[in-house]
């Protein structure tokens, strides 16, 4: 089954790599749902994240020749698609994000866990967090960077990125804990 | 189970979002499938243009490599082709004779302008020959100063003596005139000749060589193409194809892609519409009529159709509307040209050329609708509100053409189209400007 797989995606990367219009087509198929939930995180609104991921799939073609084999190609696309996204953020609107104190962490309650949380409202829960917090947030939790990453990544200090989160993370455990939030339809977790 | 140190906030987040996923709305993939075709144009754009520049340098390279080639053999351009005289040190004349005085010989004197001939013959045919003659001291320099069309294979061999011989008499009996009358013992060991189409080369024993020491000499006879004024008129027809880039193009025949109109109430907009090339394939049938050896006259009828499908985002009035917009455009064009020949020889031309063309639109349809958004467009497809019915255009070409056979060549010519005529109704005002590579047949009569 893996073999068939690793098959199956060897030859979706030769179609790319010969520009052929049905592997780019495929390629869209099989990922646009999870890049658009990255995307969209990134994004103040659905119409922004759509820009975002219209503009990394053609950074995806036109430069697939740059994914080396090494390393999921699931994990690459969602690195392209998160650099486009930082970069169409800090075109669009300049990054300021000033530097705080670190705030102290208060580790929230194991019960958080015990609880289901529909996607679509975690992502209204990180789209309502100001740009900062949301950037490296998203960055630190979900994409896996590291603060040092972050810093050279956006440009400003480790501290900063540190604080960042700190307080993403206080503004989300304050909307996560009053009470769960049901699944709401279309969106699925895969 | 939790992650270790990981942070109970930053997992519940990672848990429902790592993996999730979202519908896309259609216009996405419209989005992208846009910017696709127009990363193929692109590329197509970019062939064609490095096609067409290479083709233009290797003619003019050739074409100026064949000019120095053939200057630096020849004063007189028409004869002897590819071989240099500069390495020999043989002392040749060179005269230009009618048929009337051609290379005569009387008793063994050599008289190449005819003028003490005793023996003076007409031919049937009047044309006019350029006769080299002199002294040769070694075998090989008859092939110095021979054309190349008289060596390689068609130098024959020393066993071929006997068949030479009898073509030496031949050509005596043929035309007198221009082969000396040397007698058949002379003509026993050391000689050369060869006979093509239009002239003849020949080597003997002097008639008057001394009894120590023998010499030879040689002369061949071409017939003078640059002189050959009674040459007929040559009609030629050809046919071919060329693939057609237009570029900046929005007048109405050439018009280069497909447009969008906004209403009044928003007419900023009407300014982001874009142009990009698009290609068009034409076919043609043409004609030449040649004047004298360098200049024709050509016409001809090409036929040119252009299609295309895009799809545009307009963002007006905060709201973004997609248009996916098709054009097909069909349109007739009659060319009047002149053909100047840089250079000509049986198997070769180079030429360069320039007139004007006609366009006349056969069918033209552009239609547009909008897929979503509130922006109001107007469906384009009226030929009469957008487009002119005719344009007029200045052509300069190049090309080559190669003989294939007897009388067909295969003809190459990359040229340019510049439009005279802008369109009104242009958003902008530029003129359209093609690029073709016309490639086809010719037969001449």
């Amino acid at each position: 089954m893996l073999f068939s797989f690793q098959n199956e995606e060897t030859k979706l990367l030769k179609g790319l790599m010969a520009a052929k219009p049905e592997a780019q087509q495929q390629l869209y198929q099989l990922y646009s749902g999870k890049m658009m939930a990255v995307c969209y995180r990134y994004a103040k609104s659905r119409e922004e994240a759509e820009d975002i991921l219209q503009e990394g799939f053609m950074r995806v073609f036109r430069k697939i020749e740059l994914y080396t084999g090494t390393g999921s190609f699931e994990g690459w696309l969602r690195r392209v698609f998160t650099n486009v996204a930082i970069r169409q953020y800090q075109k669009n609107s300049r990054l300021h994000i000033v530097s705080g104190i670190e705030d102290y962490e208060e580790e929230p309650s194991g019960e958080l866990l015990d609880h289901y949380f529909a996607a679509e409202d975690l992502l209204k829960m990180i789209q309502s967090l100001p740009d900062g917090y949301r950037l490296v947030f998203n960055m630190f939790a979900i994409e896996g960077y590291s603060h040092e990453e972050i810093a050279a990544e956006l440009g400003i200090s480790v501290g900063t990125s540190k604080s960042q989160l700190s307080r993403a993370r206080q503004s989300l455990q304050r909307m996560l804990e009053p009470q769960p939030i049901m699944l709401r339809k279309g969106f699925r977790n895969a | 189970m939790r992650k270790l140190g990981q942070n109970l906030v930053d997992r519940v987040f990672d848990d429902n979002l790592a993996k999730a996923e979202m519908p896309v709305s259609d216009k996405v993939w419209a989005g992208i499938a846009s910017e696709l075709e127009k990363d193929g144009l692109r590329r197509m754009v970019f062939w064609y243009r490095s096609v067409a520049v290479a083709s233009v340098v290797m003619l003019i390279g050739l074409g100026t490599w064949m000019l120095l080639w053939q200057t630096g053999n020849t004063s007189s351009g028409a004869i002897a082709r590819g071989k240099s005289f500069k390495n020999t040190s043989l002392e040749f004349a060179a005269t230009t004779c009618t048929t009337e005085n051609a290379l005569q010989w009387a008793d063994g004197q050599q008289n190449h302008d005819g003028s003490a001939s005793a023996k003076k013959k007409s031919l049937a045919t009047a044309v006019q020959w350029t006769v080299r003659t002199g002294p040769l001291t070694k075998l090989k320099q008859a092939l110095q100063v021979a054309p190349p069309r008289f060596s390689g294979e068609h130098a024959p061999a020393a066993e071929a003596y006997r068949a030479i011989k009898k073509d030496i008499e031949n050509m005596q009996q043929r035309q007198p005139s221009l082969l000396p009358a040397v007698s058949s013992r002379d003509l026993r060991r050391p000689i050369t000749f060869a006979q093509e189409e239009r002239g003849v080369f020949a080597e003997w024993i002097a008639p008057k060589a001394s009894e120590k020491r023998q010499s030879r000499e040689y002369a061949y006879v071409i017939e003078d193409e640059a002189t050959d004024a009674k040459q007929p008129k040559h009609w030629e027809i050809g046919a071919g194809v060329s693939p057609d880039m237009s570029f900046a193009s929005t007048t109405p025949v050439e018009r280069s892609t497909t447009s969008y109109k906004i209403l009044a109430d928003n007419p900023a907009e009407a300014n982001t519409n874009k142009l990009s090339p698009v290609m068009a394939f034409a076919s043609s049938l043409r004609g030449s009529y040649e004047i004298n050896d360098r200049i024709s006259v050509r016409s001809g009828l090409s036929f040119l159709n252009r299609q295309s499908s895009t799809t545009q985002d307009v963002n007006a009035a905060g709201k973004v509307a997609t248009y996916q917009s098709k054009l097909s455009l069909s349109s007739m064009e009659i060319p009047m040209s002149v053909r100047y020949n840089v250079i000509r020889n049986p198997n070769f031309e180079y030429f360069v050329s320039g007139g004007v063309s006609g366009n006349f639109l056969l069918r033209y349809d552009n239609s547009q609708v909008a897929t979503n958004g509130d922006v109001t467009a107007r469906k384009v497809s009226d030929k009469s509100d957008v487009l002119r019915p005719s344009q007029a255009n200045l052509l300069v070409s190049t090309g080559m053409k190669y003989r294939l056979m007897d009388r067909v060549n295969l003809q190459v010519e990359p040229g340019l189209r510049y439009g005279i005529l802008t369109n009104e109704y242009a958003f902008s005002q530029t003129r359209p400007i093609s690029l073709s590579l016309m490639t086809g047949i010719n037969y001449h009569f």
